[in-house]
Parts: C-alpha cells; sequence; structure tokens
C-alpha cells in the first residue's frame, strides 16, 4: 500500500540532492565565457523584473506630464480609467492568462523538463523524488514561468501606480510559487495517469483537461467566471492594498501561502505515487505502419524530417499548443486585434521554440551517419528552414482560413495579418536557424524530461524573438496603409533573405558542420 | 590501388591533437583493423575517411578523391559506407526510413532487394516498420553495419561495429566483411576485439595518442602472442 504523502526524511534528502544537481549543473558551464553569459543573462531578467515593477510609476509621470503628447494622452486616460474603476479586467486577464499558462504548460510539454536526463543520473543515484524537486526549479526558470512573474509584476505595477505598491507586489510574487506548484502539480499528475492508464483513457482525460483550460480561457475573455472572477478579485484586493487595506492583504497573503502549501503537498503526493509504478514504455516497441520515402534524395530528406517532427512529443506538443488555443481564439474573438497581435508573436516563436533552434539537436546521435551521406548537409539546413517556415503558414492557414471563409473574420484584416505574419517568420525563423548552426545543444528527447534548449537559453532565444521579430511583425500588423505593409514586408524578406544567404555561404564551412555534429552527437 | 590513402593526416579539436601524422593505407580488397586504447584517435580517423570531419592537414585521398578539396567530398562521400561509433540512428524512424533515405541519397533505389536480404542476414526482417528507439544496442549496432554495408561503393568504414552485438551479429559483420573484401571494397575497421580482429583482417595497425605505433599482418596479432605484443605496446605508449 503506498503512502499517500512520503516520509518528512525522503523529502529532506531530495530537495538536498536537487541543490547538488543544480550545483552541478552550475559547474558544467565551463569556462569564464560561458558563464559569463549565464550570469548577464540572469542580470538581464532581473533587470526586466525591475523595469516591469516601475511600469505604473511611468505611466503616473507620463500622466503627470501633461496630455500635449500620445504617451502622455495614454497615461492620462488610463490613470483615469484606473480611478473609474473599470481596469479590473486587467488583472482579470493577467491571471487569466497565468492560470491558463499554468494549465497548459504541462500538456504542451514545457513544463516536464529535469535537470538532467535520467540516463546520466543513473550511476549518481539522487533520491528518488528528487524529480519533483527537479520540475519546481525547472518550472520555475522555464520561458513559461518567467513569462507569468512578468506578467504579474506588470499588473501589480499597473494597477497600484496611485498609492502603496509594495506589499501588492509581495502578494502578486506569492501568487507566483502557487502557479508553479499548479504547474508541477499537474505534470506529475499527467505522469501518473501515464503510468496507470491506458492511452484512450489518457487521452480523453488529457482531452478533457485541455478542453476545459480552453474554455477558462475564453471565459476570461468574455468576461466570465469562474477565471474572471478570480481575477477581478484579484484585481480588487491590489487596489485595496493600494489604498492602505493590509487587513484583506493579510488575508491574501494567507490564502496564497496556504494555497501553495496545499499545491506542494498535492504535488509531492502524486510524484510519489507515480514514481512507485513502472515508467512507461508504450512508446519504445511503436511499429508504425509501412511507410516508404521518395525516390528523390530532397523530397526523402523533407519526409524524414517531418516525420521526425512529428514522432517527437517535445517538438510536436508546442505546435499543436497553438493549434489547440489558437482555433477556438479566433472564432470566439472575431479575429480581434489582441487575438491577431498573439498570433503574429507566438506562432512563429513557438515553432522557432521547438524546432528551429536546436533542429540538429532533434537529430542527434545520427547526426554522423547523416553528415556522412552525399550531398545531405548541403540540404539540410534548407530543409530545417523550409520545415518551420511551412509549419507556421500550416498554423496560420489552420487558424484563420476556415474563420475567414465563414465570414467571421474581414479580408482586410486577413491581409494585415499575413503581412504581419510573414514579417515575423522571416525574421524569427532565420535568427532561430542561426541559433541552431552557431549554439547547438546535445539533447536526449524522448527518454524523459530532456528539452529542447536549456531552460536559461529558452527564455533568453523567446525574449530575443518575441521582442525583435515579432515586434516587427506587430509594428507591420499595425499599420493601415497596404502599400507600406507591402513596403516593410519586401523590407523584412530581403533584410532576412540577406542573413540568410550569409548562413548558408557559414554553413557551407566543413569546419561548422563538424562542430554541429560532434557537439549534437557527443555521447 | 589504394582505396584509402592517408598522408601525414593531423586532425585537431581547438587545442587538443586527436590525430598526428598519420599515415595509412587501404588497398582495393584489403581489410585492414585499427585497433588502440580509448582516445587513441581511431574514431577521429575513421571520421574523417568518412567525409564528416574534416582535416586539419596533410593529405587524405579516399577512392580517389582529396578530402581536403570541399569540391570532391561528396564524391568521396559517396564511395563510402560508414557506420559511426555510437548512435548513427535517428530516434523516430522506421529500419524502412533508415535504408529508404540512405539508398535515395545514393540514388540506388534499386538496390532494395539486397536490402531486404541484408535485413534476413542481420536478423532485422521482422522490424522493418519498428522505430527504432526501443531497439537494444545491439540491434542498433547491426542496423549501422547494414547501413554501411549497402551503400558502400569502394570503401566500408566500420567503427565499433561489434560493440554490443551478440555472436550471432558479429558473425553476420563478419561475413560481410569477407564479402566485402572478395568485391574489391577497401574495409576499415576499429574495434577493441583484438581475437575477432585478427582472425579477419589483412593487416592490423595499432594507434596511440594519435599516431601509429605498431602494424603487422592480421596474423601476427592472432592468439596469446598477439594479445601480448598489442598489450605490452598500449602499455609502453601509455600516457
Amino acid at each position: 500500500m503506498i503512502t499517500l504523502l512520503p516520509p518528512l526524511a525522503d523529502v529532506r534528502h531530495a530537495a538536498r540532492d536537487t541543490g547538488l544537481l543544480v550545483r552541478l549543473r552550475w559547474k558544467l558551464v565551463r569556462g569564464v565565457g560561458p558563464r559569463l553569459l549565464v550570469l548577464i543573462g540572469l542580470a538581464v531578467l532581473v533587470g526586466v523584473l525591475a523595469a516591469a515593477s516601475n511600469v505604473g510609476r511611468a505611466i503616473w509621470i507620463l500622466a503627470g506630464a501633461g496630455t500635449s503628447t500620445t504617451a502622455g494622452q495614454f497615461a492620462a486616460n488610463y490613470v483615469m480609467a484606473l480611478e473609474r474603476g473599470e481596469l479590473g479586467v486587467v488583472g482579470a486577464a493577467a491571471l487569466g492568462a497565468a492560470v491558463a499558462a499554468s494549465l497548459f504548460s504541462p500538456f504542451t510539454g514545457a513544463a516536464s523538463l529535469s535537470l538532467a536526463s535520467p540516463d546520466d543520473l543513473t550511476g549518481i543515484r539522487p533520491a528518488r523524488l528528487h524529480a519533483f524537486f527537479d520540475s519546481v526549479v525547472t518550472t520555475s526558470i522555464s520561458t513559461i514561468g518567467f513569462l507569468q512573474l512578468f506578467g504579474l509584476t506588470v499588473v501589480a505595477s499597473l494597477l497600484t501606480l496611485d498609492g502603496t505598491g509594495t506589499v501588492a507586489l509581495l502578494l502578486a510574487w506569492l501568487v507566483w510559487p502557487c502557479l508553479i506548484l499548479l504547474t508541477v502539480a499537474l505534470v506529475w499528475g499527467i505522469e501518473l495517469l501515464h503510468r496507470v492508464t491506458v492511452r484512450t483513457l489518457r487521452r480523453a482525460a488529457g482531452t478533457g483537461i485541455v478542453v476545459t483550460a480552453a474554455a477558462a480561457i475564453v471565459a476570461v475573455q468574455a468576461e466570465w467566471s469562474p477565471l474572471s472572477g478570480l481575477g477581478g478579485a484579484f484585481a480588487y484586493t491590489l487596489r485595496e492594498i493600494a489604498h492602505g487595506d493590509f487587513g484583506r492583504a493579510g488575508l491574501a497573503l494567507g490564502l496564497c501561502v496556504a494555497s501553495s502549501a496545499g499545491l506542494f503537498l498535492l504535488g509531492l503526493a502524486l510524484c510519489q505515487a507515480a514514481l512507485c509504478r513502472p515508467a512507461r514504455t508504450s512508446t519504445l516497441h511503436r511499429v508504425t505502419h509501412r511507410r516508404t520515402l521518395a525516390v528523390r534524395p530532397q523530397l526523402a530528406l523533407l519526409q524524414i524530417l517531418v516525420r521526425q517532427m512529428t514522432r517527437t512529443v517535445e517538438v510536436r506538443r508546442p505546435i499543436l499548443a497553438v493549434v489547440i488555443l489558437g482555433i477556438p481564439a479566433v472564432w470566439v474573438s472575431g479575429g480581434d486585434r489582441l487575438v491577431m497581435t498573439t498570433l503574429v508573436l507566438a506562432t512563429p516563436l513557438a515553432v522557432a521554440l521547438a524546432w528551429g533552434v536546436n533542429a540538429f539537436g532533434v537529430l542527434g546521435s545520427a547526426m554522423p551517419w547523416l553528415a556522412s551521406q552525399p550531398h545531405l548537409l548541403r540540404w539540410l539546413l534548407w530543409m530545417v528552414t523550409g520545415i518551420q517556415v511551412m509549419v507556421v503558414a500550416v498554423l496560420a492557414i489552420l487558424c484563420w482560413a476556415p474563420p475567414w471563409v465563414a465570414g467571421v473574420v474581414d479580408s482586410r484584416d486577413i491581409a494585415s495579418l499575413g503581412a504581419g505574419l510573414a514579417v515575423s517568420t522571416a525574421v524569427t525563423t532565420r535568427s532561430a536557424v542561426a541559433k541552431a548552426v552557431w549554439r547547438p545543444y546535445l539533447t536526449r528527447l524522448g527518454e524523459g524530461g530532456d528539452v529542447i534548449v536549456p531552460p536559461l537559453a529558452a527564455t533568453n532565444y523567446a525574449l530575443r524573438f518575441a521582442l525583435w521579430g515579432g515586434q516587427f511583425g506587430v509594428l507591420v500588423l499595425a499599420q493601415s496603409d497596404p502599400a507600406l505593409q507591402v513596403g516593410l514586408v519586401c523590407a523584412a524578406l530581403m533584410w532576412s533573405s540577406a542573413r540568410f544567404a550569409v548562413l548558408l555561404g557559414q554553413w557551407r564551412s566543413r569546419e561548422v558542420q563538424a562542430y554541429v555534429v560532434a557537439t549534437v552527437a557527443a555521447s | 590501388m589504394s582505396v584509402v590513402d592517408v598522408r601525414d593526416l593531423s586532425i585537431r579539436y581547438g587545442e587538443i591533437t586527436a590525430v598526428r601524422h598519420l599515415d595509412l593505407r587501404v588497398e582495393a580488397g584489403e581489410v585492414v583493423g585499427l585497433l588502440g586504447g580509448n582516445g587513441a584517435g581511431k574514431s577521429s580517423t575513421l571520421r574523417a575517411i568518412a567525409g564528416v570531419n574534416p582535416p586539419s592537414s596533410g593529405t587524405l585521398i579516399v577512392a580517389g578523391h582529396d578530402l581536403a578539396d570541399d569540391r570532391q567530398v561528396d564524391a568521396a562521400r559517396q564511395a563510402v559506407g560508414y557506420c559511426p561509433d555510437v548512435g548513427g540512428l535517428l530516434r523516430q524512424a522506421t529500419v524502412r526510413e533508415h535504408i529508404g533515405l540512405a539508398l535515395a541519397f545514393r540514388r540506388k533505389t534499386q538496390q532494395w532487394p539486397r536490402a531486404l536480404d541484408l535485413l534476413e542476414r542481420f536478423g532485422l526482417s521482422a522490424s522493418l516498420d519498428r522505430i527504432t528507439t526501443g531497439f537494444s544496442h545491439g540491434m542498433c549496432r547491426r542496423l549501422s553495419v547494414l547501413l554501411a554495408v549497402l551503400t558502400a561503393e569502394q570503401v566500408l568504414v566500420l567503427d565499433e561495429p561489434f560493440d554490443g552485438v551478440d555472436p550471432l551479429g558479429v558473425e553476420a559483420a563478419l561475413d560481410m566483411i569477407g564479402i566485402a573484401r572478395r568485391d574489391g571494397l577497401g574495409v576499415l575497421v576499429s574495434t577493441h576485439l583484438l581475437p575477432v580482429l585478427a582472425g579477419g583482417c589483412d593487416r592490423i595497425v595499432v594507434m596511440a595518442a594519435g599516431a601509429v605505433v605498431d602494424a603487422g599482418e592480421g596474423a601476427t596479432f592472432a592468439g596469446t602472442e598477439g594479445l601480448r605484443r598489442y598489450t605490452s605496446t598500449l602499455q609502453l605508449e601509455a600516457p
């Protein structure tokens, strides 16, 4: 009989072993340069958080400076709306998005990380429950974890700009561990489901949870309960704290701590229950239908790469998440500007982070063999890039074509969206492929817990791609003049093509190819 | 006629020199075994011959193509069948897809009947549509050897082909090496299994610290005497 919660001593050992693994990970960052880069990355993240916590103050100052400028007008309007109590939806949306991220990331695989591959740990043998604390650490430093903290910080700052912000900020930061622990509990819940149920039941349960979560997001957008009700209460609490209601603050803080503790224990119990059962083996002896390849080498390579992509769960899941979230969002919103902007940003980003940034790593130990085939490496970079663009195009068509045909979305909006998406895809794809060539990572996908790129690198890439290609795409989307949009699209495509041509030239170097092969196929 | 002609080859990875001033020739129809301790430079040499790693300096001619010249690399790769030391397989691809890809890139898709025959010999015909993720280490090695044998035109390069393979698999691989020799291919095999190598090779080359430290006919490395010769060479060259 499995006891529900593990003994305290086991939990303590597991926490200690995770601490040791974190130290080991740091030691594995060899050399002054790479360590400096990690520290700079961390400093940038802290700086971004500090800036986020001062967004409200900046708006307050802008509003005080007068309404002679557009920014001043916007700031003054915002402050007036806040004082009229019309901005509860900001808190609702922020909390809704953060909770939705916690609910979805386990299904996209984004939260199923570990500090080290299980294969690497067979000799070290850390305490079994270290896997739980691993999940907590890796989820906290993941892209989604950081974006949740960033979003909560911004909203706390925006809602308290006319009062005391420190306690509100503390509350927002205490909501964050709750969300992290919710994600981790879900990760281990899914793992338990994997180990105790058959595939059909598991898929049915997974689909049910995803549909529920999607409905929750729709509820936020339509300002229905339950999430917007919770979000509204969150926003109201932040406003009250800003105006000195510290009794309410104490209650909210206590609720956060109690929720965190509850979710921590739930996650531990689920983790222990999962680890007491044999690991899933369903994928190990998989037989597929007879699938042949084309005779033409380029087509055969394209086919095999697409199949690698669709069969690798870590690559497939984030891309599917865009479909699961994007399609209902477009239908329900009627393709409003917020959804358009989000998808222009998120679609190329999701594909880049799931595939492009380490496409050679996905091929992994096959690279030496592939590199010994004539002409293959010459084509490989083209194919990797082409697939990335193709997947974004397919996702865009899936999300936007049916609503457009049904008349839910306007043709002019579709044209703007196409322009914005073309720009963000071109810029993001080129940047991602450049990362694959110059920063390849060894990863053992499909072996439980390994990821396309390490969490800190993924956060770094996500911020860069969002702020560069993504923002450029949004800028093009926002233009009302079609001629200007076409001009910007042409400029972006020419710029990306020129940079891609340079990258192709660099990729022709056999030293560069050998470096990539040696890195991703290291034993 | 030499199908592999290595002269004064050096391979460097940044500060580390993996292979230094290596000379090696493999004739058509000859089987050459590469022996040496871990880190001796065997795999680096074989990777360079397979066209995976570029030589840092020296001359490397494979099937008449100079591997220092980027324009000739693909022609050299076309002539070589290569089994890497580790991995070498796509995680989420089936045996059929591996063979299909290899044959498509060599433009040899008419060789499917031969591939099916090889699958039978290597005991893999029942796994044609299985994804290789679930394969045992030995099965992966068998498939890697099979792919190399199937695609080799003039040179067969096998890096640790017997690692983790059961006796039937070893026998099948040795049979393939014998057939390749008979068909006039130059064969280079690296392994730590001296008895297997001594029995099946025309010539054995021992490497240490990236250089050749001993060489001789395969038969001279057979039996207890051969083992003593090999181990004493390794001990002498140990850092």
